[in-house]
């Protein structure tokens, strides 16, 4: 409903730097009553600072933000909730150990005479938020018993029980399958027609053309364009963003494939049953699976970070179980999709991050040489164009999509025969996507193995040259090569038997 | 992408005033500095003694103990662990090493038991914590008192020197150069782990596993062993320090080195390094060593009731758990 009313809220001119970097250089954004609002932009872009700002965790150096009209000033989280906004990190901060209705109400409980908590209004309470987000689950269980989908739903209960008219997503669906992406949207497009605001932050353009009305695209801290979606073009989208064409996202060329590096036979574990596979010099083979396939355990499982049953060998030599040193050693490599909980070291530097795995090789006797290290963080980072104000930069202070940069780069210093990748765009930029897809191609080249573990389909499809399904802990059929791969075919392989169970 | 702002190495004399003002303004290191600059300047004033060779000989032999300790202390708890039993090791291996020099006059003999013992505590530590999975607070605790009643056990008065060997005493009391004993062991001991934590793969990983535990297995990693190296170390630079103290008293006292331990951790607390883990400062924890002995040293000079040098680890304590919490705030979410 396109009216003269005011937005529901309206940035301008925001500004905010951080010592040696300016995050944001006066950016304008709007919010309407009723829309989805996109924001997408490159990884450093400033998006996530954007958001902070509206969040209160944040002062702008410079700039305005105003609430249907009346300009405000927040100065703590507290006051932006006042305001009734309320934002849904990638990082949800519900406590885990508290049951779901004390979460929503966190702060707010209802209470009775005496200030003693009325839980009965609570259950109920929280029950009925809930049902209207779709989700039929006793308000009792605490919220560690969730998937992150539902946990990401008690979130968005919480804005709810707060009357929230602004709800600001950051990244909402990295972690969630195809369905609960789509129980999402269907519960964003009911708050629209109730006339809340929402701001989208996401990666993933089929989304923006999904969900949202219009989209905004920040480039380097600068406002580019903002667009209705529907006369947006995708490549416009991604030049807008990246300041150039992306032409071949998937740059994969034909290597010659030389012999076996890695084969995983009759492996169990967690909820992987019999699991084999093997991987060649000189190719890139992809696992697809759907969120809780065992296509994240079976990474694990074959680095040896879980406990095993089955053999997997490198160059012939067996790698003992739960030795992620011995795999190392022996030539394996292993990114994992958590980056923040497997991957970051949070209080240490950006170079410390990138050379953990490889600093033996810059040291002798143990001593470190400062300027080899130095020299291989800096290659590094610029083969990967991690934006950093220096390689002394503390890891927690980059943006997310450069943090994941860190981590993929931690495993290119070193000398390795195969390297698992799990879920390796996570959070990442169209641009870099391609920069990444790239490097893997040389890799295999080069003759090393590539091994994807994947719930991208598209990403699938583009990188390898051939693919396996696994489903409930499963190997679904057999090997699908690069020219048969076909979306529909693999979708349906992944899905079928799920949908039976549910 | 790679511009020049936090740590280029350019030369000119602005750019490097620059750096040393945001160090002394913005940096638990340098806000410690500016307060022992500050107190040394106002003892001066206020003392004739205090700025004289022999009474900053007097104080930094007095803070040795804790500050061999202390070294130990910032590397476990960077590797995410802590140590509470270093108070009762002084009496432990005080007693221990006095008996076997009464008995063996072989001064060599006595300092390998002292740091043998050393040893062994680190690897029980180490063993409670890692393998039986306690938290390292609780079961050092456990650590401090089980090793007191060991000290009692193992004599019910104070052991004398009956042994006589002079460079015995030569440990705590005598000169090199001019200089204390007690201090060469000090600078040296901070020198050699100060490199080892800022330059060395053990460093690195001292603070890996202390960061993320997780991500360094990941990372190929020996966690375990890692941190059960800084227990040990901790451990035996603590029997390190009690051979001092021993020295320094000249007689073995099961009820020796009561609260060394807050004194140890307060000083690395003080110093920058979080209880959290994965971060520290070997040079924040030498300056909290130094306002310790400072403190200490400017109640008796100003002549003010000595009682109150026990006190001054409480506030020490307080100061550091401040700084902490505003480095905390500071950080904010991310
Ligand atoms: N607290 C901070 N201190 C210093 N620099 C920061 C801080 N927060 C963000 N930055 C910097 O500001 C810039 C913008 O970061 P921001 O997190 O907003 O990017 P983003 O658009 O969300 O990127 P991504 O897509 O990777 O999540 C980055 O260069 C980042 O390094
Ligand atoms: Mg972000």
């Amino acid at each position: 409903m396109p009216s003269v009313q005011k937005p529901l809220l309206q940035l301008t001119g925001i500004a905010k730097a951080f010592p040696g970097t300016k995050a944001l250089k006066g950016v304008d954004f709007s919010l309407r009553a009723g829309e989805v609002h996109a924001l997408i932009g490159e990884n450093g872009a400033g998006k996530s600072t954007l958001i902070k700002i509206i969040a209160g965790l944040y002062q702008q150096d410079a700039g305005t933000i105003e609430v249907e009209g009346k300009k405000v000033a927040f100065h703590s989280p507290a006051d932006s909730l006042e305001h009734r906004i309320k934002v849904v990190y990638q990082e949800l901060d519900l406590v885990p150990d508290l049951s779901i209705a004390e979460n929503v109400f966190l702060g707010n409980l209802p209470k009775k005479a005496l200030r003693a908590v009325d839980w009965q209004a609570l259950y109920s309470r929280t029950s009925e938020l809930l049902l209207d987000l779709g989700l039929d689950i006793d308000p009792e269980v605490p919220i560690s018993a969730l998937t992150v989908a539902q946990q990401q739903l008690v979130e968005i209960a919480r804005a709810l029980s707060r009357q929230a008219q602004i709800i600001i997503m950051d990244e909402p669906t990295s972690a969630l399958s195809q369905t609960e992406i789509e129980s999402l949207f269907a519960v964003i497009r009911r708050l629209q027609g109730r006339g809340v605001g929402v701001m989208y932050v996401s990666h993933k353009l089929d989304e923006i053309y999904a969900i949202a009305d219009r989209v905004t695209v920040f480039r380097d801290g600068e406002h580019i364009a903002t667009e209705a979606v529907a006369d947006t073009r995708h490549k416009d989208l991604v030049t807008w963003m990246v300041g150039r064409e992306v032409k071949d996202l998937y740059p994969r060329s034909p290597a010659v494939r030389g012999d076996v590096l890695l084969e995983v036979d009759s492996l169990s574990g967690g909820n992987i049953e019999n699991f084999s596979l093997n991987v060649h010099a000189g190719e890139i083979v992809a696992v697809f699976g759907l969120m809780g396939s065992g296509v994240h355990n079976l990474g694990r499982l074959i680095f040896g970070d879980m406990p095993r049953a089955g053999s997997v060998r490198l160059s012939g030599e067996e790698i003992q179980a739960q030795s992620p040193m011995d795999a190392i050693r022996k030539g394996l490599g292993f990114l994992t999709e958590n980056r923040k909980s497997d991957g970051l070291l949070l209080p240490l530097s950006v170079k410390d991050n990138i050379t953990l795995v490889s600093v033996n090789n810059y040291a002798n006797l143990m001593v470190i040489n400062g300027q080899e290290e130095r020299r291989a963080t800096t290659d590094i980072i610029k083969k990967l164009s991690i934006k950093t104000p220096g390689i002394a930069q503390r890891i927690r202070y980059l943006s997310g999509g450069n943090q994941q940069k860190s981590l993929v780069g931690r495993w290119l210093l070193e000398d390795l025969k195969v390297l698992m990748f799990s879920e390796p765009t996570r959070g990442i930029d169209v641009g870099s996507k391609a920069e990444i897809y790239r490097l893997m191609d040389d890799m295999a080249h080069q003759g090393m193995g590539i091994l994807v573990l994947s719930t991208e389909l598209p990403e699938v499809m583009g990188i390898a040259d051939r693919i396996i399904i696994i489903r409930q802990g499963k190997s679904a059929g057999r090997w699908i090569s690069r020219q048969e791969a076909n979306e529909q075919d693999l979708m349906t392989a992944a899905t079928v038997q799920m949908e039976k169970v549910i | 992408m790679l511009d020049s702002s936090a740590d280029t190495s350019g030369t000119g004399i602005g750019k490097f005033l620059t750096r040393a003002a945001h160090w002394l303004l913005h940096t638990q290191e340098g806000v410690l500095f500016f307060i022992v600059a500050a107190i040394w300047v106002f003892l001066t004033i206020q003392s004739p003694v205090f700025f004289t060779g022999r009474n900053i000989g007097v104080l930094l032999s007095q803070v040795s103990m804790t500050a061999i300790t202390a070294v130990g202390m910032t590397i476990l708890l960077i590797s995410g662990e802590i140590d509470a039993s270093v108070g009762s090791m002084q009496a432990f291996v005080g007693v221990v090493v006095m008996s076997v020099l009464n008995s063996t006059s072989n001064l060599a003999l006595g300092i390998v038991v002292g740091l043998a013992i050393g040893v062994a505590v680190g690897l029980i530590n180490s063993l409670i914590s890692l393998r039986l999975g306690i938290n390292s607070l609780i079961a050092t605790l456990a650590m401090l008192s089980i090793v007191r009643g060991a000290a009692f056990g193992f004599t019910e008065a104070s052991i004398q020197n009956t042994h006589k060997i002079p460079t015995f005493t030569e440990i705590g009391n005598g000169f090199f150069l001019g200089v204390p004993w007690p201090i060469i062991f000090f600078f040296a001991v901070f020198l050699i782990f100060y490199f080892v934590l800022s330059r060395t793969t053990f460093g690195r990983f001292v603070h890996a596993v202390g960061a993320n535990p997780e991500a360094a297995t990941l990372a190929g990693i020996p966690v375990r062993l890692v941190k059960m190296a800084g227990f040990v170390l901790t451990s035996v630079l603590a029997a390190f320090s009690a051979i001092i103290l021993l020295s320094r008293l000249n007689s073995g006292q099961n009820g020796i080195g009561a609260g060394f331990e807050l004194e140890a951790i307060g000083a690395v607390l003080l110093g920058g390094t979080s209880l959290s883990g994965g971060e520290g400062s070997m040079v924040g924890t030498f300056l909290a060593v130094l306002l310790l002995g400072t403190l200490k040293n400017g109640i008796v000079l100003l002549d003010i009731n000595s009682s109150w040098q026990v006190a001054v680890t409480g506030l020490i304590i307080i100061i550091a758990v401040l700084l902490d919490a505003r480095r905390r705030r500071r950080l904010g979410q991310d």
